[in-house]
C-alpha cells in the first residue's frame, strides 16, 4: 500500500511542478505569431553565434545585448570559442545540428575550406548592410558573386614600426622606399641596435615576403597562387627578387644573428622595441595595441609608424595593404535568416563604431572616421584609417589565404634567414610546393 | 512455498559449485572488464579508427574517400619523414643516456636514510605535479636570446644566446627540459625499487669489504635490472610518441630542425588537414613503439617474471 501511496504522491508532485512551470514560461510561446513581412515571429527563437572570446569581441557583445534588448522576435546567444580550437569546431559541426547559427571568420581559404558546400551551408548575407563598410571587406567572403560576411571586427593591416629616438640619433628619416631602409640598415647595423626586430615565428618572417612581393610584383600576382597558379606564380621574376633582397638585408646585417632564439610577443620581439634596443619592426597593426600594453608612455613617445615602404622600380601599388582586412559574421544554413540579417544591421550602428574605437579597434565601418577622436591613441587610429581608406588593394596576409604553408614554404624562408640556402634555392623548392598538387 | 524453498536452495548449491569451480581457475575474467573496457575505448578502438583513416583520402571536411593503398603507397614521398625519424632517433637516445643515469641516481640516493632527503626530494619531484604544456610555455620564455637565462648568460659570457637558432642548441633545450621533467618520475621509481633491496645484502658485502662504488654496481644494478628495463620502455614509448614539449618550445624549427615524426604526423592531420597520410604516420609510429617495446622486454628477460632475490 505504501509503494502505492508513493506513486501517486510522486505523479501529483510531478503534475504540479509541470502546471507551475508552464505558468511561468512566456504566454507567446504557444503560439509563434506572424510578422509584418509575412514571417513567422518566434520571440523564444535563439541564434548561437561563436567568436573567441578575446578583448575585442566587447563591441559584439554590446551589440548582442542591444539586439537582445529590442528584438521581439527572437535573440542571439554569445558563445565564446577559443581561437585555437575555432577552426577545428567548425570543421566538425557545420552542416550538423551542433553547428552555430552564426560564426565569425578571417574568410578566404579557411572559410571555403571548412564547410563541405560552402553555398548550401553559407547564407547571403544582406547587401544593404555590407554597403556601410569598405568595399575590398567583402571580398575575402565572397563566392561567385554572393557575399557571405558583414565585417565584425577591426582591420589588422601589416605596418613598418620604427623607433624614433633611434632615428633621429643616427640622423635617418622614416624610409619611404626599400632603398632608404637599406641606407637605415647599412647605418645602423654599425651601431649595437637591431636594424630590423624578426623573431622565430615563421608568420612573422613571411610578412618580409608579403611586403616585397606585393611592391615588387604587385597584388595580382600573390592572390595567382592563392586562385591555384602556383607554378606561374613562383616563376615570376618578382618572388625571386622579393627573396634577393631579404638576402640583401641580411647580408647588410639588418637582422640580429640570434633571431631563430628571439620568441615572438611580450616576452621577446616587442620588449626590443619598447626598451629602445631595435629600430624596426614589422608588425600587424595588433603589435602597436600589445606594444602599448607593455610601456605607454614610452611607445606614445618613441614609437613610430609608417605604410610599408615602396620598392623603386616595383609595380605594385604603394597604398596597397596586407594583412587580416576585417573578421565577418557569417550566418550558416542553421539559423533564421531574416533574424540574422537584422542582427547584422547593429553592426552598422554609431555605437558599434564607437565601442570598438575606444576598445582600441579600427572597424572596417565607412564613418569611422568621424569617430578616430574617441581612440586613447587618435594619431595611430587616423594613420590607420587613413591607410585603409585609401587602400587600392587589401592582400590577406599569405598564411591565413593558403592553409599549408607552414609546412612547405615557411621552412624554407626560415632557411634563407639562417643563410643555409640561397634566393635561387628558395625559389627553386618553393616552385615544388604546390599546395593544389 | 516449498517449491520457492527448494529453488533456492539448488541455486545456492549451484553458486557454491561455481565458486569452488572458480577457485580452481584463478580470479574470474571479470575483473579484468573495467580495464579492457577503458582501454578498449581509449587506445585500442582510436587505434583502429587510425588505421581504417590511412586507407582514405579525408581533409576532415568533406566525406572521407577510401583510396585503398594510395597513401600507403605514396610513403616515400611524404615530404621530410626520414629526416624527421632521424631527428627523433638522435632525441630519443640522448633522452635515455641523460635521463637514465640521473633518475637512477636520484632515486638510490632518495632510497637512502638521509635527513634531508624529504626536502630535496620534494624540490626535485616538483617539476611532477605541474602540467607539460605550461612548462613547456614557461621555458620558451626562459630561452629567450634576450630577455630569457641565455640573454643574462651571454652577457657574463659573451655569445649572442641563440641557443634555439641551432639544431645542436635547440636538442641540448629539448634534452634539459626533458631531463628536469622526466627525471624525477624515473627517480620515484627506481627509489621504490631501491628501497625493496633487501638490507642483508649490503651489510653482508660490507662485512667482505666491498666498498661504495662497489656495492652499487655489483649489488643495486643488478637488484635493479627489471626496473631499468622498464624504465627504458616508458622511454622509448614516450620518445616515440611524446611532442608536446618540442610543438610548444620549437615548433619543430629552426627549419625543422626538430621536426620529430609525431610532430610531422600532427601537422600533417591537423594543420594541412591530410589526414589518411597523417594517419599512415601514426599508425608507422603504433607499430615501431609497440614493435620496440615487445622486442626489449623479450630480450631483456623482462618477461620472464623472474625475481632477483633468488635463493634468499
Amino acid at each position: 500500500m505504501t509503494t502505492r501511496k508513493m506513486i501517486a504522491s510522486g505523479i501529483a508532485l510531478a503534475m504540479t511542478a509541470a502546471m507551475m512551470l508552464s505558468a511561468c514560461s512566456p504566454q507567446e510561446s504557444s503560439a509563434p505569431s506572424t510578422d509584418a513581412t509575412g514571417d513567422t515571429c518566434d520571440p523564444n527563437l535563439e541564434l548561437v553565434l561563436w567568436r573567441p572570446g578575446d578583448v575585442s569581441a566587447t563591441p559584439i557583445k554590446n551589440a548582442i545585448e542591444r539586439f537582445n534588448q529590442t528584438s521581439q522576435c527572437g535573440t542571439v546567444l554569445f558563445e565564446e570559442v577559443p581561437s585555437d580550437t575555432i577552426d577545428e569546431k567548425l570543421r566538425m559541426t557545420l552542416g550538423t545540428d551542433q553547428g552555430p547559427d552564426m560564426f565569425v571568420s578571417h574568410g578566404g581559404a579557411h572559410l571555403w575550406e571548412q564547410a563541405s558546400d560552402p553555398k548550401t551551408i553559407y547564407q547571403p548575407a544582406s547587401t544593404e548592410v555590407a554597403d556601410s563598410f569598405w568595399p575590398w571587406a567583402e571580398r575575402l567572403t565572397t563566392l561567385d558573386g554572393v557575399n557571405y560576411g558583414i565585417p565584425s571586427s577591426g582591420t589588422e593591416p601589416i605596418m613598418l614600426f620604427y623607433n624614433k629616438k633611434i632615428l633621429e640619433e643616427n640622423g635617418l628619416q622614416p624610409p619611404k622606399t626599400y632603398d632608404d631602409l637599406l641606407a637605415a640598415v647599412d647605418v645602423l647595423s654599425k651601431t649595437d641596435k637591431i636594424p630590423i626586430v624578426i623573431c622565430n615565428q615563421a608568420w612573422v618572417l613571411l610578412m618580409l615576403w608579403e611586403w616585397l612581393v606585393d611592391r615588387i610584383g604587385g597584388e595580382q600576382l600573390w592572390e595567382s597562387c592563392v586562385q591555384g597558379e602556383w607554378k606561374s606564380c613562383w616563376e615570376n621574376p618578382a618572388m625571386l627578387e622579393a627573396t634577393q633582397k631579404i638576402v640583401e638585408l641580411k647580408a647588410h646585417g639588418a637582422f640580429a644573428d640570434n633571431w631563430a632564439s628571439v620568441d615572438y610577443g611580450a616576452g621577446g620581439s616587442e620588449p626590443l622595441m619598447t626598451t629602445g634596443k631595435g629600430a624596426f619592426y614589422l608588425m600587424g597593426s595588433w603589435g602597436y595595441t600589445s606594444m602599448l600594453t607593455a610601456d605607454p608612455d614610452y611607445v606614445k613617445e618613441n614609437i613610430g609608424f609608417i605604410k610599408m615602404p615602396e620598392v623603386t622600380g616595383g609595380t605594385g601599388n604603394p597604398t596597397n595593404v596586407i594583412g587580416n582586412p576585417t573578421r565577418s559574421v557569417i550566418i550558416t544554413n542553421k539559423a533564421k535568416l531574416s533574424l540574422a540579417q537584422e542582427f547584422t544591421k547593429e553592426l552598422t550602428s554609431d555605437q558599434f563604431v564607437k565601442d570598438a574605437i575606444t576598445g582600441g579597434q579600427v572597424p572596417t565601418n565607412k564613418n569611422a572616421v568621424d569617430f578616430a577622436n574617441l581612440s586613447e591613441t587618435p594619431e595611430f587610429t587616423e594613420f590607420l584609417l587613413k591607410t585603409i581608406g585609401e587602400a587600392n588593394y587589401f592582400t590577406q596576409s599569405w598564411d591565413v589565404g593558403v592553409t599549408s604553408l607552414g609546412s612547405t614554404v615557411e621552412p624554407e624562408m626560415e632557411r634563407v634567414l639562417l643563410g643555409e640556402i640561397t634566393a635561387e634555392e628558395f625559389v627553386a623548392a618553393a616552385l615544388t610546393m604546390d599546395p593544389n598538387a | 512455498m516449498s517449491n520457492l524453498v527448494a529453488a533456492l536452495t539448488s541455486a545456492r548449491k549451484k553458486a557454491r559449485a561455481g565458486r569452488s569451480r572458480q577457485a580452481a581457475l584463478g580470479p574470474s575474467v571479470m575483473w579484468a572488464l573495467p580495464a579492457v573496457v577503458v582501454y578498449a575505448l581509449f587506445a585500442l578502438i582510436p587505434i583502429l579508427v587510425v588505421v581504417v583513416i590511412s586507407f582514405m583520402d579525408w581533409d576532415g571536411v568533406r566525406p572521407p574517400k577510401f583510396v585503398g593503398l594510395a597513401n600507403w603507397a605514396n610513403l616515400p614521398n611524404i615530404a621530410f619523414l626520414g629526416g624527421s625519424v632521424q631527428i627523433m632517433l638522435i632525441l630519443l637516445v640522448c633522452s635515455i643516456l641523460v635521463q637514465l643515469p640521473i633518475g637512477l641516481l636520484m632515486g638510490v640516493w632518495a632510497a637512502g636514510p638521509q635527513r634531508n632527503r624529504a626536502v630535496f626530494c620534494t624540490i626535485f619531484f616538483l617539476p611532477m605535479v605541474l602540467s607539460g604544456v605550461a612548462i613547456s610555455i614557461v621555458w620558451r620564455q626562459i630561452m629567450d636570446a634576450n630577455f630569457g637565462i641565455p640573454g643574462q648568460f651571454s652577457a657574463i659570457f659573451g655569445g649572442n644566446g641563440n641557443v634555439l637558432g641551432s639544431m645542436e642548441g635547440a636538442i641540448m633545450v629539448l634534452l634539459a627540459i626533458g631531463a628536469w621533467g622526466s627525471a624525477p618520475f624515473f627517480g620515484l621509481i627506481f627509489q621504490g625499487a631501491a628501497k625493496g633491496i633487501p638490507q642483508m645484502l649490503y651489510d653482508a658485502a660490507a662485512i667482505d669489504g666491498a666498498g661504495r662504488f662497489r656495492r652499487f654496481f655489483s649489488i643495486t644494478l643488478p637488484q635493479l635490472k627489471a626496473t631499468i628495463v622498464m624504465a627504458v620502455i616508458f622511454m622509448v614509448v614516450g620518445g616515440l610518441t611524446g611532442f608536446e614539449t618540442i610543438m610548444i618550445v620549437t615548433e619543430g624549427g629552426p627549419a625543422r630542425k626538430t621536426l620529430t615524426t609525431p610532430l610531422l604526423m600532427y601537422y600533417t592531420a591537423f594543420r594541412d588537414y591530410h589526414l589518411g597520410t597523417g594517419s599512415v604516420i601514426a599508425v608507422l609510429l603504433i607499430l615501431a613503439a609497440g614493435g620496440i617495446a615487445v622486442l626489449f622486454a623479450k630480450y631483456s628477460g623482462f618477461d620472464k617474471m623472474e625475481s632477483d632475490l633468488e635463493g634468499m
